[in-house]
């Protein structure tokens, strides 16, 4: 059986994050083929108009193929203002980012984008902007761009009440992943390496 | 009484109550005010404006993402170069030493862009309704732009040290190709201070200093320093006019006609009797020969013919002037000198004066001041006779130490150019054999044998730390070509006559060397012989002789995307050795490696592992 140090083992970790009552929850939910760690309490106060429980510590999904060997790590960070901290310690090698926005929800949308990017200034790794409740990508494409997303930063519309929809945002961020992974890698790459690399040599 | 920050920040501009106010007022009144600090405006987003001295040098929403990321996505920066030029102070990344820390980054670009983005935020922010205004003075962005905005100080300069290279990205100064001398609407003298010359002065001037460069050696006369009491006497009676500076008029009728009105005793005239002094003296010693020195002072009217022609007889590099190619030979001194040094003598006037001195000994040229060295002349020269030829040498009066210094091949002064009996001393040595001392301790001298001498008691890893060359000659000295520091050369010289050099030997000792350099060459970039030997034998996956097409593309190695694990990989981007052409040419073993070893695969790396991973992942989780 694969350890965790063993080298043939590959771990990617992605962290869901967003305002309250986005669908967090939902979107890991639908990932993971484990039960979900929840850390879920009864809402209290104002947001329980909203929702009558919400994650106050993390959840957390896993996700993996070949008897163990790729396994995906999914985290989800509480949406309350007095719980960002959480985001603070889950957010540590992070291969990517998962910002699940209401696109209904339009008063936490101001809050989102700041919180968003104060969670970026010292991330660079992919982001994936998940608007739940939208089904028009030029929607969510605005939308992401109010929130300040980068052109280079891709918007997924979902509906993650269904699972198939939380799985093309994860898929979205592995692609995001992927590309990271090779263009940094050509960028690193020794200018002789680079050469050969981008020439095609076999 | 402790003021808080907030009420420091409170009604800065005088505009508390006033709001909702548009945001160019408050611009406007923080740069009336000169503030510098951050103002927080209350907007929708809220927008942080960052001023220096009433100048906006950064603006920013505070949904906007961090000004790294921008410049990245607007293709003033790369990844790689920010993650380079960033430091992460806490959760913000400092850019304020980004073009120190990355050089390559074009300084212009970033700047333009981000005063592209501020304007746009500042022009929004202007007509947008202010709510409220927070005003934190001195506290400038966190990420360090401010630092852009500074003047790089002049560094000290330590005189003797290199003056500090330019900023990298600093534009070159454009190159003005220089202005021709001889441009048509350009009066060639313009440089000229031009004023009203009497008649009588009707003349070029001489040029004393070049006296200089004349013969010193005619010892010094108790003539000599009544001749500068008389110069610098003024009341002293000068002396009657050369006609030395009338080029066009030739002969001694014309000089005769000028003594007979002789001009007014000015230093222009005591000049031009100096010079002439001067030359006629110079005639008598170094052209004994030479019947009538009117000849050759009117002859040398032209003084920048002579100055020229003796300039050019100093420099061992110019062609002699000779008669049949200087135009000028008949009237110059420097053909005067020639022919007179050839043994060919003046031909003298067509009246020459009579001699009513008697004949002194020649004089000299000393002395830096052309002055004082010009008057040192007899006067029975500056009169205009010239001293008849005496038997007895010159000796040479050394006046400074250069005077000392032999002249190794140079011509004598006076003597004919390129004239010398001393041989110039041999520019280079002939070297019979280059040896190749390698770090093994062997001595290659023999290129292209395989004899090698060993010399069991070195210690090849130990005392020499490469490679090292000399070369030898037959007399079993040696010329260090590198920082040698063993030198075990006690076996018997070559036996190589020097003769043959010039002949096939030579041409046979040049291939040796060009063989022995491309050895050189090869060993240095696949590191040494006994090493690439032991490569003979060693594990063939660690041949650093191998090539890049034969080891394969070195593929990505496993990366985590987070920042911090960023560096490991950039460091570990190193060139890989390369093998040189020029070892087919060594006949040893050592060149042929195993030919299996380039039918190897290349090597997957987990890089490739990863990224396979991932797709993998992606995959299943669409069928799902």
């Amino acid at each position: 059986m694969p350890t965790a140090d063993a080298p043939d083992e590959h771990v990617f970790k992605l962290l869901v994050t967003g305002p309250f009552a986005a669908g967090k929850t939902s979107l890991i939910q639908a990932v993971s083929d484990t039960p979900v760690v929840e850390t879920d309490v009864d809402t209290s106060g104002a947001e329980a108009k909203l929702k009558a429980r919400t994650t106050v510590g993390m959840d957390f999904g896993t996700y993996s193929i070949d008897d163990g060997g790729v396994r995906l790590l999914l985290f989800g960070t509480p949406g309350q203002r007095r719980f960002w901290f959480m985001t603070d310690i889950l957010k540590g090698d992070v291969d990517a980012v998962i910002y699940v926005i209401d696109a209904d929800a339009e008063d936490t949308h101001a809050e989102a984008g700041e919180a968003m990017r104060a969670l970026l200034r010292d991330l660079r790794v992919p982001l994936v902007v998940a608007v739940n409740r939208c089904d028009d990508p030029a929607t969510a494409d605005l939308l992401a761009r109010e929130l300040g997303t980068l052109a280079s930063e891709s918007a997924v519309p979902c509906q993650l009440i269904h699972h198939e929809s939380g799985r093309q945002v994860v898929v979205g961020a592995l692609l995001a992943v992927v590309d990271r992974l090779e263009r940094l890698g050509v960028e690193m790459l020794d200018p002789i390496d680079r050469m050969f690399e981008t020439a095609g040599a076999p | 009484m402790m003021l808080e920050r907030d009420e420091i920040g409170f009604d800065m501009f005088g505009l508390a109550g006033t709001f909702p106010r548009p945001g160019w007022v408050v611009l406007d009144a923080a740069r009336t005010h000169g503030f510098t600090g951050e103002l927080t405006f209350e907007t929708i987003p809220s927008v942080k404006c960052y001023l220096d001295d009433g100048s906006i040098y950064l603006a920013e929403r505070v949904t906007d993402p961090s000004l790294g990321s921008r410049l990245v996505d607007a293709g003033a920066l790369n990844a790689a170069q920010l993650e380079h030029g960033s430091m992460l102070v806490g959760e913000v990344a400092h850019l304020g030493r980004l073009f120190e820390r990355v050089p390559s980054v074009n300084r212009h670009t970033v700047m333009v862009m981000t005063e592209m983005m501020t304007e746009e935020c500042v022009g929004w922010l202007a007509g947008q309704l202010v709510r409220d205004v927070v005003a934190a003075p001195y506290r400038h962005h966190p990420a360090g732009v401010q630092r852009w905005l500074q003047r790089a100080v002049a560094p000290n300069l330590v005189p003797g040290e290199p003056l500090p290279s330019p900023a990298v990205d600093e534009a070159p100064t454009e190159l003005v190709p220089p202005e021709s001398l001889f441009a048509g609407d350009r009066s060639f003298d313009d440089g000229l201070i031009k004023w009203d010359q009497p008649s009588w002065l009707d003349e070029r001037l001489p040029v004393p200093p070049i006296i200089n460069l004349l013969s010193d050696d005619t010892p010094r006369t108790d003539a000599d320093v009544d001749a500068v009491e008389t110069l610098d006497d003024p009341t002293a009676q000068a002396p009657p006019a050369s006609p030395v500076f009338d080029a066009p008029r030739v002969g001694l009728s014309v000089a005769q006609s000028e003594a007979d009105s002789p001009a007014p005793p000015t230093p222009f005239t005591r000049a031009r009797e100096i010079v002439a002094a001067s030359a006629a003296t110079e005639a008598d010693v170094d052209a004994p020969e030479a019947a009538d020195p009117t000849s050759f002072v009117t002859d040398s009217a032209n003084w920048e013919d002579l100055v020229t022609a003796v300039v050019e007889s100093d420099s061992p590099d110019t062609d002699p002037v000779t008669p049949e190619t200087d135009p000028h030979h008949v009237r110059d001194g420097l053909s005067w000198a020639t022919r007179a040094s050839s043994g060919e003598s003046s031909e003298p006037a067509a009246s020459s004066p009579p001699s009513p001195e008697p004949p002194e000994p020649p004089e000299p040229f000393p002395g830096p001041s052309p002055v004082v060295e010009s008057t040192l002349a007899p006067a029975a020269t500056r009169s205009g006779s010239i001293a008849p030829q005496t038997d007895r040498a010159p000796e040479p009066v050394f006046n400074d130490w250069v005077d000392h210094l032999d002249t190794d091949g140079l011509p004598e002064p006076g003597s004919e150019m390129l004239l010398s009996t001393k041989r110039l001393p041999p520019t280079r040595t002939v070297v019979d054999r280059f040896e190749l001392i390698w770090p093994s301790g062997e001595i290659d001298d023999q290129f292209g044998s395989p004899d090698t001498a060993s010399i069991a008691d070195l210690q090849p890893d130990l005392d020499r730390p490469g490679l090292t060359a000399r070369l030898a000659t037959t007399a079993g000295g040696a010329r260090g070509a590198s920082a040698a520091t063993l030198e075990h050369d006690d076996r018997q010289p070559v036996s190589v006559p020097i003769a043959d050099l010039s002949t096939n030997g030579h041409d046979e000792v040049t291939d040796e060397v060009v063989l022995a350099v491309r050895r050189a060459v090869a060993s240095i970039e696949t590191s040494s012989l006994a090493a690439r030997r032991r490569l003979v034998t060693s594990d063939p996956d660690d041949d650093p002789s191998r090539g890049i097409s034969d080891r394969g593309i070195r593929s990505l190695r496993p990366v985590s995307a987070t920042s911090d694990a960023l560096t490991p990989i950039a460091h570990s981007a190193r060139r890989v050795p390369t093998r040189s052409v020029f070892d087919d040419d060594i006949s040893d073993a050592t060149s042929n490696p195993d030919p299996s070893l380039k039918a190897d695969a290349p090597v997957v790396e987990p890089q490739d592992e990863r990224v396979g991973a991932l797709r993998r992942l992606i995959g299943s989780l669409r069928l799902r």
